[in-house]
């Protein structure tokens, strides 16, 4: 396990110029187990069921270091759409090299403010498929993929979750501690969501509701500090 | 400093939008938009190349010529004659409504374009087709480049133009309107109407606009074929089941048929509804508890008064017609 773990931060370490060798980076790295997450790879979870992830985006918004002494906050680019399969969407952002964060906390998703303002453009833009028309409102975020658990037509599973009105508001709070001044490597690690979700039986949600909202959070809780 | 600098330069191309003294403050902001991407909007807004075949327009189901409502049509129509599940509702004094759709499903009037466009029993088009399809049509690069700066094409530009086309479809010149500003006045039988209008129905079609803009069960029953409980789908709240926007009233005579699945032809009809036709249900309107008896006489007074809130310089207003010449090939 442990050299796995090593593969991924020598992988992540060799894209590093992607990102700007000198900066201090804020950066997320999807994985299943230690593995970095690809298009092409077959996972296997606990109960011996296979998993192809096909399309995996989320939005992280008013992303927000905090100092440890004056608890000041420095905010990130307020809204960015992650692509787990596009490397060049996981810089988050470039942090003070002189500054000793303690905390940064961030948005699994989209505000109800912005999903009440209209046509936005950049990562906002609803012709990216992370909006629904029916209904007004982004889709924080988008697993899809195949799986020899689900019961669905071809194994699909299709999980847009979103939704900004109460009850089902699907946005996530996610606040983590930070240690030391070195890069921060954002973990986000999706093994456990195949482990806990009965694929079998939840294979699809593509509307607000309580299972959009229970699974948001799953989502938020994978992420980690490496 | 910077912004407000723009603004002021910008002020020479605002069209200042009028409406009466009596009508309240709008909630989207009506002078926002350029001249320019009034024009472009209303390019747009004409054009059936928003479908996916080319065959639909936003026109197709809001009429110019019926208050911008699909008149005679119950249901809406798409692309291959598909049939909807709604009556296309009348456009207009959107400036006032920040919830569109009948269930409200639509919470900004930006985004409320994306629906038809993309729903495939409407006009089953994206929008990034629609922007490559534009790129490649005459007359949209100046158009774009006159309303914006440059000739980029993007969803957010197509949606702000689509809106701001949207917000000049002001209707309040309805004889209801010249009465309040003191240029004309009621028949008695208008104003016998009137009397039993604020008695009866004022709540809801609340002066001026004639709608509070809320959503209400007016004791409909369910259309077994379409079981549409409208706002419930949105919220997914019990007490929304079978809620529906409170429609305006005005230019009613260009409108029909009534209600969100156009199920009454007449206004009689929906007199008749309200005296003794009101189904009881959880969700119904307190104001409905009783229905609302009407004599014959009465009846007919209050249709008398309905009639004067249509606004024949609403329906003929050239500006808000198809754009001869404007990003179109003659022969469409």
């Amino acid at each position: 396990m442990q050299g796995r773990m090593f593969t991924v931060i020598l992988a992540f370490w060799v894209m590093l110029p992607l990102f700007g060798v000198a900066q201090r980076t804020l950066s997320i790295l999807p994985v299943y187990h230690s593995n970095i997450l690809s298009l092409d790879s077959v996972y296997t979870n606990s109960t011996g069921d296979t998993i192809r992830i096909e399309t995996c985006k989320f939005y992280i918004s008013n992303a927000i270091l905090t100092e440890s002494l004056s608890r000041k906050g420095t905010h990130l680019d307020d809204y960015l759409l992650i692509d787990v399969f596009e490397p060049r969407t996981w810089l988050l952002g470039k942090v003070d090299t002189a500054t000793f964060y303690t905390e940064l906390s961030f948005n699994l998703g989209i505000d109800s403010v912005t999903n009440n303002s209209g046509a936005l453009d950049g990562a906002l833009d609803p012709s990216l498929g992370m909006y629904w028309t029916w209904q007004s409102g982004y889709i924080n975020a988008k697993l899809e993929g195949i799986s020899t658990a689900s019961t669905a037509r071809n194994n699909q599973f299709q999980f847009h979750l979103g939704g900004y009105l109460s009850p089902y508001n699907a946005l996530q709070k996610v606040k983590l501690n930070l240690t030391n001044k070195a890069d921060i490597v954002l973990l986000w690690d999706i093994a456990p969501f195949f482990d806990k979700v009965d694929i079998h039986n939840n294979n699809h949600t593509m509307s607000p509701s309580a299972n959009a909202v229970e699974l948001s959070k799953l989502l938020a809780s994978f992420f980690s500090i490496q | 400093m910077l912004i407000l600098c723009f603004f002021c330069f910008a002020g020479n191309l605002l069209v200042t939008q009028k409406f009466p003294s009596y009508f309240p403050k709008p909630v989207y902001a009506l002078d926002s938009a350029s001249d320019d991407q009034i024009l472009l909007g209303r390019a747009l807004f004409y054009d059936p190349m928003l479908s996916y075949d080319n065959t639909i327009s936003c026109a197709s189901c809001h009429s110019p010529y019926n208050a911008f409502a699909h008149t005679d049509h119950d249901l809406s129509h798409g692309i291959n004659d598909e049939i909807g599940t709604r009556n296309a509702p009348a456009l207009f004094n959107l400036a006032w409504q920040k919830n569109l759709m009948w269930d409200g499903a639509s919470n900004h009037l930006d985004v409320q374009a994306l629906a038809p466009i993309t729903h495939p029993g409407e006009m089953n088009e994206s929008i990034g087709n629609i922007i490559e399809k534009l790129r490649l049509k005459y007359g949209y690069a100046k158009l774009f480049s006159n309303a914006y700066g440059d000739n980029e094409i993007t969803s957010k530009r197509i949606l702000k133009a689509l809106t701001a086309f949207q917000l000049t479809l002001i209707s309040a010149n309805a004889k209801y309107d010249r009465v309040q500003k003191g240029e004309e006045q009621f028949t008695a039988q208008e104003f016998s109407g009137y009397s039993l209008f604020k008695t009866h129905c004022n709540t809801c079609h609340s002066e001026p606009l004639f709608t509070n803009h809320s959503f209400a069960n007016n004791g409909l029953a369910i259309d077994a074929t379409l079981r549409d409980y409208g706002r419930w789908k949105v919220t997914q709240r019990p007490q929304d089941s079978l809620l529906f926007k409170v429609p305006s009233l005005r230019n009613l005579s260009y409108t029909f048929p009534y209600m969100h699945d156009g199920r009454f032809k007449k206004l009689n009809d929906v007199l008749a509804h309200y005296a003794a036709g009101i189904i009881r249900s959880e969700t119904l309107a307190p104001e409905l508890q009783q229905g609302i008896k009407l004599s014959s006489n009465e009846k007919a007074d209050i249709i008398a008064f309905l009639l004067t809130l249509n606004d024949q310089e609403f329906i003929f207003n050239p500006d808000t017609k198809y754009p001869l010449g404007i990003g179109q090939s003659k022969k469409e």
